[in-house]
């Protein structure tokens, strides 16, 4: 009995003195924290992407505090999130427009690109298309060795049966990372309010388009009489779209004979 | 015996065309030949569509200091001027040139007499104007390494062909061993070095008896020295630690530790530009597989086709699954045999479909770290470690394994139990973290 | 001829285009086979009910794997290439002769399970699956771990093993010569009369099996030579009455050593890359064997060290790197 009184007391005592201590200790050495780091760091994504420059969300708040980075450099955060740490920061929510981006992919081929030849080595596009000039008879095709999906922080790219990347727009959080890596270039950032766009980036003369793929943009002309607003025009035998003067009427899509106009 | 750490032999399959004497191809009707051929600037053509040209007429030329002049390798009628597939770049600007059929030389072709009248500078504007590359692959310009920035001692002939399968310098030494010689004394006299040594691998014991006899004979200043037979022997780098024991760091150069390395076949040719006044439009390529039916050593003119060497072997005995310019460590797999043979050809190998699904079985499983690669990389790097770096997709990790020190002989890769695509790797970390 | 070779159906890879014959599987296979030996001089020297032991635990190892790894996780079959099959073989060895089957089955999920499989497979795992099944037996069913039957009377009273006998009469110390009480000669401990683990029964077979395997360059010679070395000359200067006096040839032929030396510190998977790193490996197993067996609280020490020398081998690999092609 007499064990268990002095142990109990002896702990209660230890209890007590280290509380006493760390009381002293944190009054002591207390370290100023704005408290608004923590408010913008519960706002902003938390994904730590690193897509800011900074390391982690928790560093790019602390930089919007201290006012040495802007708030667009997050491309993940939305718009909404955007407003609040805007609003907590105090500052005008400058052009909250479409800062939020989605990759979308810019081939229309895949397993219906022609191959030039069957590529069997490291599953990376970034090898294969440095592989006797890629294995698409064109060069501008998705290779289909799915490297956007590896690296896409968000698990939002899979490679469809079809051999080109789906991007989940649910899921993507626009860090540009996927755009970065593909070899072909052909990811691009979209706004989420334009709808509409070209899956194709071939220079190619419509001639070859339809020997290589047969889903290209063949520079047929057809969009460009169709748009009521006059939006798209062709450049370098490839349909362009003045994303700043697509009211999003779809009509290109319907007429497109090789349907490489896309909607989201 | 004389060699360096790491490598290991590898199972040659030279057998198959060892003992076939060079034969020459006859001419083809028609050649293809790429304007770029070497490393450095590619050529500007200075002939054009339609144009009528001779055996050895320069078709193409640049003003650059690291560059190769291009000749005609058949006399004829310039076709066209157009992309062609090419064996390394896929896809280049090439010379189509339709043979007339009497192969006409061009009129500078003559015999020279009074070599030795000649001096360093005249020498080197004759390599220079036979557009002379280093023959051993590579394909850098050869009048550009024969006249080095800094002092060099040691001129090293490289005879040691490690590469499996092939065995056209191994030819070209037992049937030419006087013009190698004399092209050797003619690259010893520009370079100004009194130490010239030849390596050659231990299996290749005829053409060792047969240059020391003609070096005693002629009483050349040329020690020759075997050396062991393993892969990568016959990598610059590794050819002069094995000889001489100087290792040339990453990212320099072999003369920086005073010496220049030539291949056997570059030296041919150097007798030949010399002597016979001959640019460098033809050259030994072997040809060679198990599945092809007649591996043979041949002479061809840059230019031709592989479709024509494969049909003068008489085809396939099975249904081929890649053909490869070069060897079967560092060659490049073609997609089709419509294409050229350039400067650097050294073989044309053929794997049969069997052989080709035998090497990709199993691919890439996981690193059991057992070390193999670790113990034959010849530049003591950690391929293991690359290849998880690229498995993780932590790419920017890789730089503190000193990815650039790779040579790409393909050691690790071929030596993995786990099939793992570690040179693949290591290319895609040194095209991404350039 | 021109049609074919210009459709799509020549492959295309980078360099190299020809591997060598080596594989994981048929290194791993080649390992089991070597340990089939020793299995047999067991099986003689301790009755049948060691085959009973050996097998329940291979196939275990191998259920467990294919359970979790290719069948809860999906990943393609994994029983081929041997892995499991020789950690469960290794798991048996480790095991007395007269371990219950339900033991066995026991181990060998955990060391495949939670020794490998949650580290994420074949080459991820840091720490020798095998001994991990053995340790976690030891902890958690010591009696039985350590119940060492007599030979071929494996229902008989149980008989120390020479090592816990030499334990026993170092710590009174009075004992001059340690080889007059184990009851067994050298030449017994050498050729397999002894008390001890399955895998332990006899040298001379895992001898044998380890010269094929070292013929074979599957496993270098210089780890076990360090290791095995070392615990020679550890024991020889501190294992006597007074220094230099210790009785080494009985520390190297009795217990696993031989059998942790040759079989599970030249695991590739949980120990150093390079050759040097490797001596380094085998010279800290050394070390902390001998300790163990001296001082320590066993008998025996070999799985001890091999798992501690596991959690170092990172560090050996991070400081020992080959020396870089044209640095001085």
């Amino acid at each position: 009995m007499k064990a268990i009184i002095l142990g109990v007391m002896a702990l209660s005592g230890l209890g007590l003195a280290f509380g006493v201590l760390l009381a002293w200790v944190s009054k002591k050495f207390h370290v100023q924290i704005d408290p608004r780091v923590e408010k913008v760091t519960e706002l902003l994504p938390g994904v730590n992407c690193g897509a800011c420059g900074f390391a982690g969300c928790s560093a790019l708040a602390e930089a919007l505090v201290a006012d040495t980075a802007q708030l667009t450099a997050c491309p993940v955060s939305g718009a909404d999130s955007k407003k609040q740490i805007a609003q907590e920061l105090g500052v005008c929510a400058v052009d909250l427009h479409n800062i939020t981006p989605l990759a979308v992919v810019a081939c229309n081929g895949g397993t219906r690109a022609k191959d030039k030849f069957k590529y069997q080595g490291l599953a990376d596009c970034r090898v294969a298309v440095k592989t006797m000039g890629g294995p698409k008879n064109c060069k501008y095709a998705c290779v289909g060795q799915g490297t956007c999906a590896t690296v896409c922080p968000a698990n939002a790219i899979s490679m469809r049966a079809d051999g080109i990347p789906l991007i989940n727009p649910d899921l993507c959080v626009g860090c540009t990372k996927c755009v970065a890596v593909c070899p072909s270039n052909i990811i691009y950032m979209l706004e989420r309010e334009k709808k509409v766009y070209i899956k194709c980036r071939s220079r190619d003369k419509g001639a070859q388009v339809m020997k290589n793929c047969k889903c290209g943009c063949i520079a047929c002309m057809k969009c460009v009489k169709e748009c009521p607003v006059k939006c798209i025009s062709i450049v370098d035998n490839l349909a362009v779209i003045d994303h700043a003067k697509c009211i999003n009427c779809q009509k290109c899509v319907a007429v497109c004979p090789t349907k490489c106009i896309a909607v989201l | 015996m004389k060699t360096f750490k790491g490598g290991q032999h590898i199972d040659g399959f030279k057998h198959l065309s060892r003992e076939m004497a060079i034969k020459t191809l006859p001419l083809p009707s028609q050649v293809i030949i790429p304007l770029s051929q070497h490393t450095g600037a590619v050529c500007e053509p200075v002939v054009k569509k339609g144009d009528m040209v001779k055996t050895g007429t320069l078709i193409g030329t640049s003003d650059k200091l690291i560059s190769s002049r291009i000749h005609a390798s058949l006399s004829g009628v310039i076709k066209d001027i157009l992309e062609y597939n090419h064996p390394i770049l896929g896809q280049a600007q090439a010379v189509i040139i339709d043979s007339d059929g009497n192969d006409t030389l061009d009129s500078a072709i003559v015999k020279r007499t009074k070599i030795e009248l000649l001096s360093k500078e005249q020498l080197l504007e004759i390599i220079k104007n036979a557009g002379i590359v280093g023959l051993g692959g590579a394909a850098f310009p050869a009048q550009v390494k024969l006249n080095p920035l800094k002092p060099v001692d040691t001129l090293l002939i490289n005879g040691v062909e490690c590469e499996p399968y092939l065995t056209c310098d191994y030819r070209l030494m037992l049937e030419h061993t006087n013009s190698i010689l004399k092209g050797i004394v003619l690259m010893q006299k520009i370079i100004g070095v009194e130490t010239v040594i030849i390596g050659i691998e231990e299996d290749k014991l005829e053409a060792i008896k047969l240059l020391r006899n003609k070096c005693v004979e002629k009483k050349y200043n040329i020690e020759i020295v075997c050396l062991k037979a393993k892969y990568p022997q016959g990598a610059e780098k590794q050819l002069i630690k094995a000889i001489l024991d100087r290792e040339v760091p990453s990212g320099k150069l072999p003369f920086d530790v005073g010496v220049i390395v030539s291949n056997v076949g570059t030296a041919f040719a150097v007798f030949e530009a010399v002597y016979n006044a001959k640019p460098l439009y033809e050259r030994v390529v072997t040809v060679t597989g198990k599945c092809v039916k007649q591996p043979s050593n041949l002479k061809v003119r840059i230019g031709t086709r592989f479709k024509e060497l494969l049909d003068f072997c008489q085809g396939f005995t099975q249904t081929p699954g890649k053909i490869i310019m070069g060897g079967p460590m560092m060659g490049m797999s073609q997609y089709t045999d419509d294409l050229p043979v350039i400067k650097g050809t050294s073989g044309i190998l053929v794997l049969s479909q069997k052989e080709v699904q035998e090497f990709s079985q199993g691919a890439d499983q996981s690193c059991i770290r057992c070390g193999r690669c670790v113990n034959i990389c010849p530049v003591g790097m950690l391929p293991y470690a690359l290849s998880l770096c690229v498995e993780m997709n932590k790419l920017d990790k890789a730089a503190q394994y000193n990815p650039f020190d790779c040579i790409e002989c393909g050691a690790c890769t071929y030596v993995c139990p786990a099939k793992r695509q570690i040179l693949s790797g290591i290319r895609l970390i040194k095209a991404v973290t350039r | 001829m021109s049609e074919k070779s210009n459709s799509v159906d020549l492959a295309i890879t980078s360099s190299p285009h020809i591997r060598s014959k080596e594989t994981t599987a048929k290194i791993m296979w080649s390992v089991t086979v070597c340990l089939i030996p020793s299995g047999l001089v067991s099986v003689y020297a301790f009755g049948i009910s060691v085959f009973w032991i050996i097998l329940t635990s291979i196939i275990c190892a191998m259920a467990s794997e294919w359970l979790f790894n290719c069948y809860l996780q999906k990943k393609p079959n994994s029983l081929m290439d041997g892995s499991a099959v020789l950690t469960g073989l290794l798991l048996a060895y480790n095991l007395p002769p007269g371990a219950p089957l339900w033991m066995a089955g026991l181990g060998s999920f955990v060391a495949i399970v939670f020794a490998k499989v949650v580290f994420g497979g074949l080459g991820f795992n840091i720490f020798n699956p095998a001994l991990i099944g053995r340790v976690f037996l030891m902890a958690s069913f010591p009696v039985l771990m350590t119940r060492w039957p007599a030979l071929s009377n494996i229902d008989a009273i149980t008989a120390p093993t020479p090592l816990a006998v030499f334990k026993d009469g170092f710590s009174r110390s009075n004992v001059l010569n340690p080889i007059e009480i184990i009851n067994y000669s050298y030449q017994d401990l050498f050729l397999g009369l002894r008390g001890g683990c399955i895998g332990e029964a006899s040298v001379l077979a895992l001898l044998i099996g380890a010269m094929y395997l070292m013929f074979k360059k599957y496993i270098s010679w210089k780890l076990p030579l360090s290791f095995v070395a070392t615990v020679g000359i550890f024991t020889w200067i501190f294992g006597g009455s007074s220094l230099l006096r210790g009785d080494f040839l009985l520390h190297i032929l009795s217990g696993g050593l031989i059998l942790g030396a040759f079989y599970m510190a030249t695991d590739y998977v949980t120990g150093p890359v390079t050759i040097q790193g490797q001596i380094i490996f085998g010279i800290g197993c050394g070390i902390i064997t001998s300790i163990i067996r001296l001082w320590g609280g066993y008998p025996e020490g070999v799985s001890y060290s091999i798992l501690l020398m596991n959690m170092v081998t990172p560090l050996i690999d991070r400081f020992v790197k080959p020396k870089r092609f044209g640095d001085k």
